[in-house]
């Protein structure tokens, strides 16, 4: 494998991808209430369609088995594992890789 | 913890994680969770390298308030979804800055001198290049869509007019957020009208669009390849599945093409990757043309929809000592 060279990091708390990528919890992105004008906008974010968000809901219902080490709901009286209250499937805009953007395999609650 | 422990790098909320969790909890194998985004807080970290045997690594431990990890006993890494460190309050943004990127090589670099990963963080960041991994794929023996990266609209139009019928993809779905309305932007047809002056503002790909007979996600660990058939339930087949889930309907594939699967392989190891979900076109002539890989893609909602045994082939892998 060919060595790559190692970019200066542009966000040190979000570090450049490929290095030791990491990423926001839930999913959390930055908020602008910047307004690109027409003008200066990229073809690509031209053809940008509004995002269709999932709320993560009460977080307060979520919780961490640190015994089994998966994540757990609060369904009624109940604690399940987290697993088998989503399908796995998420549709969000998180940023795994640190940078303020969406992983390609959106998954309904994160990521 | 004594013998060979997984190491599991990603936040607590990773339902995906969990399903392999549970599947090395079922199957005894230990196993040792964190996020970096627990350090320094929660998640402590020592590290020695002695002037003894020169074939031992770094060897101490990672330890949170509830288990502890020796560093000797780390057998595979799963890298999933870690999420950035959590600096106490009170620092200056300048303080700040400085302690994560000491963290991020002290953390990461310890981390990354480890020998087995699934994947090695380096590789997915390296795989994440599109223009790498097509080229690559073509290098492989697999098919690719004619494409154009360009940002001169003059080449764009004369892409497009050369293939007839083309997409604009992003290199990367990340979107905008802008007054609290995220937008992303998916695979989009093109016609030689939609291209202006504002392909110049940034790099763009065009790609000649491919018929659709079928579109296929192909997850690979190792040698374990599971394919979905991916169709669109409804009237109106997007130039992008991810537009709309609740469309979509799946079927586990019997058989990868041994063409595809050779070229895969071949892929994955020129990219260093255990593993991989890749999306493919087949056309109506049994083609099948490669899109693209994410080396850290989901896959759970695949499992779920079509009980391919994605979860224990990753376990296998995770726990596997001849990697």
């Amino acid at each position: 494998m060919v060595a790559a060279e190692i970019p200066e990091p542009d966000d040190p708390l979000h570090p450049a991808r490929g290095l030791f990528a990491l990423g926001r919890p839930f999913g959390l992105l930055p908020v602008s209430e910047e307004v690109c004008d027409a003008v200066a906008m990229p073809f690509g974010l031209c053809h940008a369609v509004e995002s269709t968000m999932v709320p993560i809901g009460d977080l307060s219902a979520y919780g961490y088995d640190a015994g089994r080490q998966i994540g757990v709901v609060h369904d009624g009286d109940r604690v399940v594992p987290l697993l088998r209250h989503t399908t796995g499937q998420t549709r969000t805009t998180t940023n795994p890789d640190g940078h303020e953007g969406a992983d390609s395999d959106t998954d309904y609650r994160e990521d | 913890m004594g013998g060979a422990v997984t190491l599991v790098l990603t936040h607590w909320f990773d339902p995906t994680a969990d399903y392999v969790v549970s599947e090395l909890n079922r199957r005894g194998a230990p196993v040792f969770r964190c996020d970096p985004g627990e350090f320094p807080q929660r998640l402590t970290i020592t590290a020695r390298l002695g002037t003894g045997d020169a074939t031992t690594g770094w060897a101490g431990n990672l330890r949170l308030p509830e288990r502890t990890v020796s560093l000797r006993d780390i057998g595979c890494i799963y890298y999933r979804r870690p999420t950035s460190f959590d600096l106490p309050a009170g620092m200056s943004e300048q303080v700040r800055r400085w302690s994560a990127v000491e963290a991020r090589i002290g953390v990461g670099g310890v981390l990354s001198a480890m020998p087995r990963w699934l994947n090695h963080p380096a590789n997915i960041g390296a795989a994440e290049y599109k223009p790498v991994q097509l080229s690559s794929a073509r290098t492989c023996g697999l098919h690719v869509p004619a494409t154009v990266v360009t940002n001169d609209p003059v080449e764009a139009i004369r892409f497009v007019t050369r293939v007839g019928s083309a997409v604009y993809k992003p290199f990367h779905p990340m979107g905008v957020t802008e007054q609290a309305v995220h937008r992303t932007v998916f695979t989009t047809p093109v016609s030689v009208a939609d291209i202006d002056e504002s392909v110049r503002l940034t790099a763009h790909l065009f790609q000649a669009r491919i018929e659709k007979q079928y579109e296929v996600r192909l997850t690979v660990v190792d040698e374990a390849f599971f394919a979905a058939r991916i169709e669109t339930v409804g009237e109106t087949a997007p130039a992008d599945w991810r537009t709309d889930y609740d469309t979509l309907a799946y079927a586990p594939l019997a058989a990868v093409p041994t063409p595809v699967r050779n070229g895969v392989q071949a892929l994955m190891n020129r990219l260093r990757l255990r593993f991989g979900a890749l999306d493919f076109i087949v056309s109506p002539d049994g083609r099948w043309w490669f899109l693209e890989i994410n080396p850290n893609g989901q896959w759970a909602w695949i499992e779920d929809a079509t009980g391919l045994p994605i979860a224990s082939a990753i376990a296998d892998a995770l726990t596997r000592e001849d990697a």
